[in-house]
């Protein structure tokens, strides 16, 4: 018997030692996490829920700027109204003002010179007011090292426009050289749409482009905010004071969201997170009714510039 | 049971460490490598998913679906082991994705299900499975991208590892094998020689050597062995050296001694006959002093002749008349003969004799003259009288016959010297020393032995044992040979 126990021992320690060897060669049998049937296939996207705010948001930054920064905006408005924000953002000024027209979007925070476009069909709910003003101007940047005094010696450089309806970032520019060049003369030798004033920017600071058109909003948040990607620019000329980008009504949405979305823009400021939502974006507050004076003209402007500076604003 | 050989016990020690070791290893390699290449292989789908998420970002964050769509295929396209690529949006439907035919709508069950430490979901594709990985659009504001790495490349990369393993296993265990045999044969058969060495040493071949130059210990316990066998024959040359030595001193002693032994007792009668014709031509014409030193000088002739006779018996001893001898019967005699020598000196004689006692083979005048010897020297120790007992009787195989008297013993020195040519104490005038030699001589001769055995004051025993039977026929045929 004892001679049994001690061969049922060793073939024990024998099991063992086998198991010890091939545990850790033993193929990974586990089951997968999620089985997927191939057969079950949908081609149909599910579209925005019932009840959904679908706020466009005019590219002035670049789209991963815009979205940091206008996510809390969009997460507070739907707090105050009691409805989900949905934030939307479109490649260009046109394809957001398109979203608005065809009732894609509800309301849109749009550049001033894709909203003159507009005029007078879609209703203002706010504008933003920063350093106590609701206009902001358009600045024509060079980096410091560059000869040129003022946009005449820009003249047959290359330039980056922001997009074709964008006031600061191409309309002034281009109507300011112009205007320097006189009537029928090339103002630049080659221009580029960038769709964002960050990107105009950095593609100066690079030396991408001799000179670009940019939102002082912009150029002035950035400064703030990322003082190095601005620190070998120079200012070569800024324009006149023009109403500043506003957040604008769809002509489908109903008067009472647009009381209560006006009234949680420009009440925000009154509470602490409103007013930390607002100093992300660089504003005091929202005001709702900005001067028109502001906004005139500057259809002018840009037909001027559609025609080749033969208008005059 | 039967022990295992040294050399199939030098072979499992060698080699069973190697069999379960080896396996050991090699498979906590495998399993180290294959770690290392499903990681990196995760690592590059995970690098693939942030690929895309830069590459679609900006088509995410402004609707630009079928854009997303062309750039994740082109960059599905050119990765074999990508089974997929998809992206879901902020508000967690399918944005854009690399599926022909549609979406799998099971897979978007991968966004809500919990994901391991390492960031990784199993994913049965049909019973495929892919390893799911994840990068976020924007830190997860915009959503993510999701992209599923087939575990089969990983998997027939491992599978070709461990094949190649399995084969360096194989032959690491044959080369393992091949050296244990190998070393265990050698020692083996190392240490078999040595043992085959010592053996010899030990049966006296002191010239045996293992003769393998010190390398290793194996050589060192062999050059040991040579050098103990070196030392054994010096010595055994030593030794018979000294034994030669002392053979020869001990012969020239025993000549030294016999010759003045020989020397002695021949030289006091031949003294005494001088002095007697010394005496006659001094008074020639005396004829009674003429007589008397005639008789004096045939007494001392008489006494070197016993001499020269018993001298030349015991070194040239004639050859035994053998017979079948009644031995109880032949002491009883003796005794008798002796009766009024033992009277004289005052010693009365007991003999008792066993019944029914075997014969002994013998020469009966030789045995008589043991008997004798032994009968006289008891008479002789007790001068003053005293009792001798005889006894006849069976023991340990042999007769045994028994001389005990009650007189003084002797001392524990000449003990040693008793049974030594002319070694006597009785003086020169009543023995020459020869009778025990002689005795010894003959009783050895029969195959037989005398033992003495005496303390000072307490008189002394001597036993002399004769073989009975074969012991005796052996004892004659030596003889008779002789």
């Amino acid at each position: 018997m004892p001679r049994q126990g001690q061969k049922g021992r060793v073939r024990r320690r024998a099991v063992l030692a086998c198991a010890i060897v091939l545990l850790p060669v033993g193929c990974d049998s586990r089951p997968a996490d999620v089985e997927v049937d191939l057969s079950r296939r949908t081609t149909e996207r599910t579209p925005s829920e019932a009840g959904v705010l679908r706020f466009a948001i005019g590219t002035m930054l670049t789209p991963r700027e815009t979205a940091k920064e206008y996510r809390r905006l969009a997460a507070l408005l739907g707090t105050r109204t009691g409805r989900t924000i949905e934030v939307i953002q479109r490649p260009s000024y046109p394809e957001t003002n398109s979203l608005l027209e065809s009732g894609g979007a509800d309301f849109a925070f749009v550049c001033t010179g894709a909203y003159v476009v507009l005029m007078p069909s879609p209703e203002i709910l706010a504008v933003p007011v920063v350093n106590g003003k609701a206009t902001y101007t358009s600045l024509i940047l060079v980096k410091q090292s560059d000869s040129a005094k003022d946009i005449a010696d820009l003249l047959d450089s290359s330039f980056a426009f922001v997009d074709p309806l964008s006031l600061t970032g191409r309309i002034f520019p281009e109507w300011s050289a112009r205007k320097a060049a006189g009537p029928g003369r090339r103002v630049f030798s080659e221009t580029t749409y960038t769709h964002s004033h960050s990107r105009s920017i950095d593609l100066v600071a690079t030396g991408r482009v001799r000179a670009a058109g940019v939102d002082s909003l912009v150029f002035d948040h950035m400064l703030q905010n990322a003082p190095a990607r601005v620190a070998g620019l120079r200012i070569l000329q800024r324009s006149q004071q023009f109403g500043i980008p506003p957040i604008v009504a769809s002509p489908r949405l109903s008067p009472e969201l647009r009381k209560a979305l006006r009234a949680a823009l420009t009440l925000m400021h009154l509470t602490p997170e409103g007013r930390e939502v607002l100093a992300g974006l660089g504003f005091e507050r929202f005001v709702a009714e900005p001067d028109p004076k502001t906004y005139q003209g500057i259809s002018d402007m840009r037909q001027s510039v559609l025609a080749g500076g033969n208008r005059r604003p | 049971m039967k022990v295992p050989g040294m050399r199939l016990r030098l072979l499992l020690t060698l080699f069973v460490p190697l069999v379960i070791f080896a396996p050991i290893t090699l498979a906590v390699v495998y399993r180290a490598i294959e770690t290392a290449i499903t990681e990196q292989a995760d690592a590059r789908g995970l690098a693939i998913a942030r690929e895309i998420s830069a590459v679609v970002e900006d088509q995410v964050l402004t609707g630009q679906a079928f854009a997303a769509e062309r750039d994740i295929a082109d960059i599905v396209r050119e990765q074999p082991d990508v089974r997929y690529a998809f992206v879901v949006d902020s508000r967690g439907q399918v944005f854009a994705h690399s599926f022909q035919g549609g979406f799998p709508s099971d897979l978007l069950a991968v966004q809500g299900a919990p994901r391991p430490a390492s960031g990784v979901l199993r994913v049965s594709l049909d019973g495929r499975i892919v390893h799911d990985l994840a990068a976020p659009i924007v830190g997860g504001v915009a959503g993510a991208v999701h992209v599923g790495v087939s575990a089969r490349r990983a998997e027939d990369s491992s599978h070709a590892v461990l094949l190649r393993l399995s084969l360096i296993g194989v032959g690491i265990v044959l080369v393992g094998l091949s050296v244990a045999w190998g070393v265990s044969s050698r020692v083996a058969r190392r240490i078999r020689h040595i043992a085959v060495v010592a053996e010899a040493i030990g049966e006296g071949n002191l010239a045996a050597r293992v003769a393998d130059p010190a390398r290793d210990e194996l050589d060192h316990l062999g050059a040991s062995l040579d050098q103990m066998g070196t030392r054994l024959a010096q010595a055994s040359r030593d030794r018979e050296q000294a034994f030669s030595r002392a053979a020869e001193a001990q012969r020239l002693a025993a000549v030294g001694m016999l010759a003045a032994g020989v020397a002695h007792e021949i030289s006091n009668p031949l003294t005494g006959v001088k002095h007697c014709l010394e005496a006659i031509r001094s008074s020639p014409y005396d004829p009674d002093k003429y007589a008397r030193y005639h008789e004096l000088m045939a007494d001392g002739i008489d006494r070197a002749q016993h001499v020269v006779r018993q001298l030349v018996g015991y070194a040239r001893p004639r050859p035994l008349d053998l017979a079948k001898l009644d031995l109880g019967s032949l002491v009883r005699r003796v005794a008798e003969l002796l009766g009024p020598t033992a009277q004289r000196a005052g010693v009365r004689t007991t003999v008792s004799v066993q019944d029914s006692l075997p014969k002994v083979l013998g020469d009966r005048a030789a045995i008589e003259q043991v008997v004798t010897n032994l009968l006289l020297n008891a008479v002789d120790a007790m001068p003053e009288g005293g009792d001798m007992f005889i006894t006849v009787e069976r023991s340990d195989g042999h007769a045994r016959v028994r001389v005990r008297d009650t007189g003084n013993g002797i001392s524990q020195e000449n003990l040693a010297g008793l049974f030594e040519p002319f070694f006597t104490t009785k003086g020169s005038s009543n023995g020459a020393g020869l009778g025990l030699s002689v005795s010894r001589s003959i009783v050895q001769r029969h195959g037989g032995r005398i033992d003495v055995a005496s303390a000072r004051g307490e008189g002394a025993t001597f036993d002399v044992l004769l073989p009975f039977g074969g012991a005796i026929e052996a004892a004659a045929g030596q003889e008779a040979a002789r």
